[in-house]
């Protein structure tokens, strides 16, 4: 009977697991070809408390620094009022000294030991240290999390808590600007590897009291920190709730940038485009909030990382806003007409010329048999070679720093074609569409979409070679499903477009500004004022 | 459970119901049977398309008897598993069938005036994939992608009858009543199996659909608008041809864009339309294949609609490909699908109806 | 992963399919004109005038718009081309032929269909290209296209629509049209006739000069050594006589595809030019075996200072004429079994299946019809009124 239920089963496709029930089209869903997605194992969180005991204290943290090794690590022992052996342990270079000696160890010392006993802490808090930022545990973790941060510990013997210090002061630049995401008109301010110099940053657009900073440690040991910024009532319940699930469930030892973190938490990490936006303007950050979506800043990353994201959102800039409605509109509709340019013209090219030659005009033609003459590569290999080139240029170009990147970009454009064009290696016509190509490219705004996008070109050409327009309106159509297919943190890709949402924004042309004055959740249609 | 029904409003699926309409209305139909003897398919049209919404608006009120979300839930509720899931199987037959006439009627048109060099086969699997990808992504994407194609659809009808329009001439349309009117009764019949699986489709995917109300609009909507287009197209085809060269072609939709004399810049759009008009059939078909998976899953108790889903997949490509078959039995299988395919649908139907009306509402 | 690796392969499926018989353009001549007529030895010449961009040159910078021409004997289209394969540099591509050209003789024979049924679609020739019946040798006609630097081949094709457009002495016809035309009995093709400058034409059934009259003009020796002559009359689907430019005109004035034109009007012994301009498409009715056409026209006098006549005697004159000539033109086509004015198409109206026009036998029958024209003429200006004032 087990048999027949099992080859039973596996006839009508039942999934052995009752927990797929809910959600279809969300996590959870099993793959394909069966198995189960990998989960991260969780670890065991650390609930040891404080010990009483200051040479334990000194044991634990010497143990979990590496101390004897790691002479970053300073753990100054002292004499807390002249009577209780106390330690303050701190990372050289993460903490002021200054502070520490004149606000911790100064006072430490001087103080005149408590009347009627009491907790240690408690006096330590409310009467020695005049830090404007400090706070007692009783939890271990924190005390190690604390002091990887900069802050400093001061644990005393007996006391069950410890204290921690605000005396973070290490080297940082200053404000920067904005240097990938430069605009004509427009604040110039970028985001800053301090967490709180971002989080300012972004407060001073959106000064609001809704304005909800969360603070959270990410990833398993390292403990990063991160501020999550929405608009409290605005910003999706569901939507934050999600939000937070995937990053609890981060676990990793390495987190280098928001972008990392932005790979850690989205829906499909194959997909070629991107379903968080990294921006490195507060302006968009804020823009972003005020529209109900969650901003999420790194410690250590110049950059905030926006979601949930769309298509439009990727094709849009913060300089549409800042222009006129009209110039705006243009704009918009030069970057949408590059972006379909950037995609579809090799493709369409090459199905024309190997398919559906009844549709290239006579003059256009001529020209481009005229410019084919003496070439020897095959018109697909040569459109193919140069898009490849046109890459290997462009990414020479970023690579190379300050101005011989852009001579880099001009030597490859000019004379590499030039001369390829002379040595019959490429056709003038195919040099030209690849440098439209490349334009349209450029005026992408988002990198991660540029490079998407240089791969769905290749396919395409691949399938207009084989199928001509067919293979063109297939590869098309791929593309779309994939896009309509995919979802940025529950939120469709197409939206607002497909499906429609509460936004009134038009694809081609800007919106009212008068309409962006208040706040809205524009994927979820959840208004908040 | 994996059905991958998702979500989806009322614009999408009156996109979804209009376009199935529209291609369906206009690329399920056989020429050379229809245009014999007579140009009445116009009339046809309007008329089928009325009935069939008129059949759809009962079937919704016997869902709504029923209370039932979709219409495998109504299946099975009325009839029960057994003989519901047998009366089930001529509906997801129907839906293979209509999801391939187009998609046929599409290849050969490209096998013959487009790729003249090409196999018909290769023309076939290009539009495979595609095909297997929206069934596999699933309905919430279908609608989507249904909105998505709504403007080149239209794009494309207007275009069709733009280029078109220098050919008109209202003596096309003589003899006036060509076949007479029980020629007439027929071609509403066999209208109803190009209007019908577009709305039984929706009713298939129901439960995704926010509510029976939103079905019921989307149905109506719909086909309404996607029944005036393919109206609109076939008057067209009424004025550009005598109805007995019009049987005489293997695509007279890509035809008539080239029946006047184009001057420069519109002289090669009509290539442009047909590959508008070849992506949203693919769309349609997927909408079609994946409603008939799902109804399979739901009669037969399958919890996983993919492995349902492209195993239709390749029989609606097979039956495309077999479609073209040079041969008497094949040529006579195609014409019974054109005539009788209506049939398939409602066999299931009709009795669901008569039920419903017979039936008190349930509490 | 798995799910790029489906769509990876997904997108290699295509591909594994194969090429849909793709072929990059420079490895193709273009057709441009393809005509036919009849061989020494076979029974077909196929002419071809060829791009001769593209026709697999390896010298680079020519001048574009080079054209030349190449001719087979066969029995079909398909067996010239393959005659031809080994003696081009490239493959023939028909994609963009715009023009196909008969000769006379086989027009009049009644083997146009015979030549292209079937074989044009394959061949991706397109249904609306322009369809022309040309008189004499064809080699010698598509010499007189062939012109250095100026792509003087496409002018002959403008000349087409111009005439039609601007003087109504030619009607452009596609292949589907004529088709159309050669398979019902709802009116009769009206191709465009084009012969060499200075060469032999064929005489007007309706009479008239019998020298190669088009525009109110005779031909110039200009660039271009072929160009148009009127209208080839045809009776299903053999030609049967040539109608100039000016009884072409009459026939388009009730037929409905005029806009605008000339006429020389006989006046007290002399000749008037006037301006025609269309006040609307000509009401045509059928009434058991009468055509009625009701044709309304804008008439301006080219010369007003020149005539000495009221407005009244004028219009008068003007309209008693256009009738007259109309009425003749629609007989002597009749009379050739040619329905020209496409009264098939209002006939058809009255039957009610395709069976019953079928056995009526209308083309048999189109002698029986009376034809009733109507023409109501407007004068812009009175001769003592001439525009300038």
């Amino acid at each position: 009977m087990k048999i027949l239920d099992t080859i039973g089963r596996k006839l009508r496709f039942d999934e052995p697991d009752g927990r797929f029930e809910l959600l279809e089209t969300e996590r959870g869903e099993p793959s394909f070809f069966h198995g189960q997605k990998s989960r991260p194992t969780p670890q065991t969180p650390d609930y040891r408390a404080v010990p009483k005991s200051l040479k334990e204290s000194l044991r634990r943290l010497e143990g979990a620094f590496f101390g004897e090794i790691n002479t970053d690590l300073i753990l100054r022992d002292f004499r807390f009022c002249g009577a209780v052996n106390a330690l303050a342990a701190f990372l050289n270079g993460m903490a002021d000294g200054t502070e520490i000696s004149d606000f911790i160890l100064k006072r430490a010392m001087e103080c005149p030991l408590p009347q009627g006993g009491g907790e240690l802490a408690d006096y330590a808090l409310r009467e020695v240290f005049s830090l404007q930022e400090a706070e007692k545990t009783d939890r271990w973790a924190q005390v190690e999390a604390a002091i990887l941060e900069g802050r400093t510990a001061v644990l005393l013997e007996g006391a069950r808590e410890a204290v921690l210090l605000d005396t973070r002061g290490y080297a940082c630049r200053g404000v920067g600007t904005a240097e990938n995401e430069s605009t004509v008109v427009g604040p110039r301010e970028a985001f800053h590897e301090n967490l709180r110099i971002s989080i300012t940053l972004l407060r001073r657009i959106v000064r609001r009291a809704d304005l909800v900073c969360e603070f959270r440690d990410i990833g398993s040991k390292n403990n990063v920190k991160l501020a999550l910024c929405y608009l409290g009532g605005v910003c999706s319940e569901s939507l934050l709730l999600e939000v937070k699930k995937r990053l609890d469930q981060v676990q990793t030892d390495l987190l280098l940038s928001a972008g990392t973190l932005g790979q850690r938490i989205e829906d499909r990490p194959w997909s070629p485009v991107p379903q968080t936006l990294l921006t490195e303007r507060p302006d968009r950050a804020a823009a972003a909030v005020m529209a109900g979506k969650v901003v999420i800043l790194v410690e250590g990353s110049p950059q905030a990382l926006i979601l949930p994201v769309t298509l439009s959102a990727l094709l849009l800039t913060p300089e549409d806003s800042y222009l006129r409605r009209p110039a705006g509109s243009i704009l918009r509709f030069v970057r949408l007409f590059g972006a379909a340019v950037s995609v579809l013209m090799p493709a369409y090219f090459l199905a024309l010329a190997y398919h559906h030659q009844g549709l290239l005009s006579s003059d256009i033609l001529s020209t481009v048999v005229a410019s084919r003459k003496l070439v020897f590569l095959p018109m697909g290999a040569e459109m193919v070679f140069l898009l490849l080139v046109f890459q290997l240029v462009r990414e020479a170009g970023v690579r190379v720093p300050g101005t011989v990147g852009q001579t880099v970009g001009i030597i490859g454009g000019l004379i590499l074609g030039q001369a390829a064009v002379s040595a019959n290696f490429v056709s003038t016509v195919a040099l030209i569409i690849v440098a439209l190509t490349g334009l349209g490219n450029f005026v992408i705004p988002n990198y991660d979409l540029q490079i998407a996008v240089a791969g769905y070109r290749v396919a395409l050409c691949l399938l207009a070679l084989s199928g001509g327009l067919l293979g063109l309106s297939c590869g098309i159509m791929a593309v779309l499903v994939l896009l309509a297919d995919q979802k940025s943190f529950g939120v469709p890709f197409l939206a607002p477009y497909a499906p429609k949402t509460v936004v009134r924004e038009l694809l081609f042309f800007r919106g009212d500004v008068q309409g962006q004055g208040r706040p809205h959740d524009d994927m979820n249609g959840e208004a908040a004022l | 459970m994996n059905l991958r029904l998702g979500r989806f409003g009322l614009q999408e699926s009156a996109c979804a119901v209009g376009l199935g309409a529209l291609i369906s209305g206009i690329f399920a139909v056989d020429v050379r049977d229809t245009f014999a003897q007579g140009n009445l398919c116009y009339a046809a049209t309007a008329a089928g398309a009325l009935l069939s919404l008129l059949l759809l608006m009962l079937l919704g009120r016997a869902m709504a008897r029923f209370q039932a979300e979709d219409l495998g839930g109504l299946l099975l509720d009325g009839f029960g598993p057994v003989r519901g899931a047998a009366l089930g199987l001529p509906l997801v037959l129907g839906l293979v069938l209509a999801a391939g006439l187009p998609l046929f009627r599409f290849s050969l048109a490209m096998e013959r005036y487009i790729f003249v060099e090409a196999d018909y086969v290769p023309i076939v699997l290009y539009l495979l994939p595609v095909l297997l990808l929206l069934v596999l992504s699933g309905m919430e994407t279908v609608a989507r992608m249904a909105k998505i194609l709504l403007i080149p659809g239209a794009v494309a009808l207007i275009t069709t009858l733009l280029l078109a329009s220098p050919a008109f001439d209202s003596a096309h349309l003589f003899p006036l009543f060509s076949p007479g009117f029980s020629a007439f009764i027929d071609q509403t019949g066999e209208a109803l199996f190009r209007f019908l699986p577009p709305g039984v489709a929706l009713f298939i995917a129901g439960r995704g659909c926010q509510g029976r109300a939103n079905t019921l609009g989307g149905v109506s909507r719909g086909l309404l608008l996607g029944g005036a287009g393919a109206f609109l197209l076939h008057l067209g085809l009424g004025l550009t041809f005598f109805a007995p060269d019009m049987a005489s072609l293997s695509a007279p939709v890509y035809c008539m864009t080239m029946a006047a004399r184009q001057e420069r810049m519109a002289l090669r759009l009509d290539v442009l339309a047909l590959f508008l008009w070849v992506a949203t059939g693919l769309v349609v078909a997927a909408f079609y294949t994946y409603a008939a998976a799902l109804l399979l899953c739901r009669l037969l108790d399958v919890k996983d609609v993919r492995p349902v889903g492209a195993l239709l997949v390749l029989q609606v490509v097979g039956a495309v490909l077999l479609f073209n078959f040079d041969s008497d039995m094949i040529l006579d299988l195609v014409r019974c699908v054109y005539r009788q395919g209506h049939l398939l649908l409602l066999l299931p139907l009709g009795p669901l109806v008569v039920r419903s009306l017979l039936q008190r509402r349930r509490p | 992963m798995k799910r790029a690796a489906f769509a990876a392969l997904l997108l290699l499926l295509p591909l594994l399919a194969g090429c849909l018989g793709g072929v990059p353009l420079d490895k193709y001549c273009y057709v441009l004109d393809l005509g036919v007529e009849r061989g020494d030895s076979m029974p077909y010449r196929f002419v071809f005038l060829l791009n001769e961009d593209t026709a697999g040159s390896e010298e680079e910078g020519g001048d574009k718009g080079q054209v030349s021409m190449v001719s087979a004997e066969e029995r079909s289209l398909f067996a010239a081309i393959d005659a031809l394969a080994g003696a081009l540099p490239a493959q023939l591509s028909f994609e963009r032929t715009t023009l196909l050209a008969f000769s006379r003789e086989l027009a009049e024979a009644g083997e146009i269909v015979t030549v292209t049924d079937g074989a044009l679609s394959r061949l991706k020739i397109r249904q609306n290209v322009r369809v022309i019946v040309v008189e004499g040798d064809l080699r010698d006609a598509f010499q007189g296209l062939v012109s250095e630097g100026d792509p003087s081949m496409n002018r002959l094709k403008t000349n087409v629509r111009l005439f039609e457009e601007n003087y109504g002495y030619v009607e452009d016809w596609g292949l589907h049209a004529m088709r159309e035309a050669f398979a019902n009995e709802t009116g009769d093709a009206l191709l465009p006739y084009a012969g060499r400058v200075g060469g032999p034409l064929q005489p007007d059934i309706a009479g008239g000069q019998v020298y190669p009259y088009l525009g109110g003009k005779l031909l110039g020796e200009g660039q271009i050594k072929t160009s148009l002559a009127g209208s080839a009359v045809f009776a299903g689907e053999r030609m049967v006589g040539v109608l100039s430019g000016q009884h072409t005109m009459l026939v388009l004035l009730a037929k409905g595809g005029f806009r605008a034109g000339h006429l020389r009007l006989p006046w007290k012994g002399e000749e008037l030019d006037l301006a025609l301009y269309s006040l609307g498409k000509p009401c045509r009715s059928w009434e058991e075996g009468t055509f009625i056409c009701e044709i309304r026209l804008e008439v301006d006098l080219e010369n007003p200072s020149q005539v000495d006549a009221s407005s009244e005697e004028l219009i008068a004159a003007t309209e008693a004429w256009l009738t007259d000539e109309l009425e003749r033109v629609f007989r002597i086509t009749a009379a050739a079994g040619a329905d020209v004015f496409e009264v098939g198409r209002e006939a058809i109206c009255a039957f009610r299946s395709w069976d019953s026009w079928r056995a009526c036998g209308f083309s048999a029958r189109l002698q029986e019809i009376r034809p009733v024209f109507r023409v109501q003429v407007k004068l812009s200006h009175s001769p003592r009124d001439p525009a300038l004032e």
